[in-house]
């Protein structure tokens, strides 16, 4: 497969590897796929085949064993300090566990990337930044409150508009609803979802509730760190098993 | 990098528990440093004052030469200054004992004969003594018939005898009055010191035979009975000891708490640190490099010690009248606890504890891998 220009990113033949002890694991073991701007893929299976070891090496997070990741139509150098700054300008990362600073609120939580230095704008335009986001997922009026307060999915959606601070080409979340319920996990895959039109990023969502998968463009279903699945045109029992 | 310092600042403001806590240790901590520093000093300078009184600084020698040797005290004091440079030793001044002399004037006609002596920083320069102390003693010293005031005489009481010995010392001005009245050589010792219980005498003796041989050999002298090197300070070993011993406990005691305290600190930062590996995990996770996150760990540690020391500067400041005067009367010492040794001794400690507890739990926080911390449950 090659890498198209108009990819937001791209993994070609990718390899990621663990060494646990004296057993090396191939948690992904040669997949290829893209995701195009504008666009939504889910990332389904089940635990342990290897769904979040693809998303951690589509992130830059985890320099693949092998392979080569293609972010806006160049290769992805080796190297931390430039992977780093790459994911800053380019990649927004949800978490399942928010990873939200409770004592601080939805707003400060939301400058993250200002505080670290990572956003270069000054602080009042980074504060109309943060509340731009904090709009698009429908929480401006809560800004000003901590996030200690608020509900499950209401810390989910800061941690969206977190990761939609410095306006990533690609937002990635892994897991994004596995500690909600179902009513937030609903309300939270549709926002996720609806980012490629909101917030002009594509979006790449680690799932294994198959309710939540079917909101995406693509879905691609991963076992034993290969690709069985791609498609949304899925039977729902396959993409579920 | 100021968006840095900002975010810790606001930290610290929305969870200030733990950096409060912190703030008073320190603050305990360095009032308690400061105060034992200056106990230390006031007890140390106490004690080493009454043994010199007792006992004579401590490794103290006289050096004597022959008058044969026709020299005069200018060239003996540099004679003297060379050898003892030579072994590692200080020049101390010298004295000279005039000849023994009888006064005409009660009490002292009935003493008998008395050796004055003049006591020198350097040729030309008398040694500032606090003449018309005589310790109660009525006296008047004629001679020749000339009668030499108690505001010229100086006789150590008790407690100087250990440094000034039994004898009459007589102010320079009146050398003459002696030396007109009386016929006999006016015999003269150099002071050296070496503050040292090693140091041998015999050495002593032999750098200045050395020096002193030309002189000899024209005066027809033997150099080696041309010297003498005696000790005058009492070796007191055991009470010298206990006087270092003492310094020592007190050093032990002082950068004991400063230690406790910075074990502390950095113990608090290790366990925040770690629980709070998720929050650096997302900062790296985020794009921000290693410096930066140092940077705010430092900054963190750095902010906790100096408001620590500043409160515990404001403390002493305003509690130094009550120390002072508390260890007035108590102790009958003078207490500076801001002085600026002991200010700058506490500034470079908490320091080093500042760079150790900021610098130290960074190690940790860089080499875990951002994803895993992310990805493992938050307690």
């Amino acid at each position: 497969m090659t890498a198209s220009l108009h990819d937001v990113v791209s993994l070609r033949d990718v390899v990621v590897e663990y060494a646990t002890g004296s057993t090396i694991v191939r948690a992904v073991d040669g997949v290829s796929l893209s995701v195009q701007p504008g666009a939504s893929l889910a990332v389904v299976g089940r635990s342990g085949s290897g769904k979040s070891s693809l998303v951690a090496a589509m992130g830059l997070m985890r320099e693949p064993s092998s392979g080569s990741v293609w972010l806006g139509g160049e290769e992805v150098p080796s190297g931390s300090r430039e992977r780093a700054r790459l994911r800053a300008q380019n990649i927004g990362m949800v978490f399942q566990s928010f990873h939200l600073e409770p004592h601080l609120t939805a707003r400060e939580n939301c400058l993250m990337s200002w505080y670290w230095g990572a956003a270069d704008v000054g602080r009042r335009r980074a504060v109309e930044q943060a509340e731009e986001v904090l709009g698009l997922v429908g929480l401006r009026s809560l800004a000003g409150r901590k996030v200690a307060a608020m509900s499950g999915g209401e810390r989910q959606r800061v941690a969206i508009a977190r990761a939609l601070f410095s306006r990533p080409a690609l937002l990635i979340a892994d897991e994004p609803t596995g500690n909600l319920d179902e009513e937030n996990s609903e309300r939270v895959a549709q926002i996720l979802f609806g980012l490629p039109r909101e917030a002009d990023c594509a979006v790449v969502v680690v799932t294994h509730d198959p309710s939540v998968a079917r909101g995406a463009d693509d879905i691609v279903k991963l076992s034993r760190g290969r690709v069985t699945l791609h498609g949304v045109d899925q039977p729902s029992d396959e993409v579920s098993s | 990098m100021s968006s840095v310092v900002r975010l810790v600042v606001l930290l610290a403001r929305r969870s200030p528990l733990r950096p409060l806590s912190l703030v008073i240790l320190t603050a305990i901590a360095t009032v308690v440093f400061v105060l034992v520093s200056d106990l230390s000093r006031v007890s140390q300078e106490g004690l080493d004052q009454a043994i010199v009184a007792e006992n004579g600084v401590y490794g103290s020698f006289v050096v004597t030469l022959d008058s044969g040797l026709g020299l005069t005290a200018g060239a003996e004091s540099a004679l003297v200054g060379q050898a003892a440079r030579a072994v590692g030793v200080e020049q101390r001044g010298y004295f000279e004992d005039m000849p023994s002399t009888r006064s005409e004037c009660p009490p002292f006609q009935a003493v008998g004969d008395q050796v004055l002596r003049l006591l020198w920083d350097a040729p030309g320069k008398p040694t500032a003594l606090p003449f018309g102390s005589v310790d109660g003693v009525d006296t008047q010293w004629c001679i020749g018939g000339q009668t030499i005031p108690d505001s010229a005489l100086f006789y150590p009481s008790d407690s100087q005898r250990g440094l000034y010995q039994d004898r009459l010392y007589l102010a320079v001005a009146y050398r003459e009055v002696i030396l007109l009245a009386t016929q006999g050589p006016v015999r003269r010792g150099y002071f050296v010191v070496s503050r040292s219980d090693a140091t041998n005498p015999d050495d002593i003796a032999r750098a200045v035979q050395a020096r002193v041989a030309p002189f000899a050999e024209l005066m027809g002298l033997d150099p080696a009975g041309a010297v003498q090197v005696a000790r005058s300070s009492r070796d007191a070993q055991l009470v010298r000891a206990a006087s270092s011993g003492i310094a020592i406990v007190y050093n032990v005691i002082r950068w004991g708490v400063l230690l406790l305290a910075g074990i502390a600190l950095l113990s608090f930062q290790l366990v925040a640190t770690r629980q709070r590996a998720w929050f650096y995990g997302l900062a790296r996770a985020l794009g921000t490099g290693g410096p930066r996150i140092v940077l705010a760990l430092v900054v963190e540690v750095v902010g906790i010690v100096t408001i620590g020391a500043t409160v515990a500067f404001i403390l002493l400041v305003l509690a130094s009248a009550q120390i002072e005067s508390f260890a007035s009367q108590a102790f009958q010492v003078k207490a500076r606890p801001l002085a600026a040794a002991n200010l700058g001794t506490t500034a470079v400690g908490l320091a080093v504890i500042a760079v150790a507890a900021g610098l130290l739990p960074t190690i940790g926080v860089l080499r875990r891998d951002p994803l895993e911390v992310l990805e493992a449950p938050r307690d």
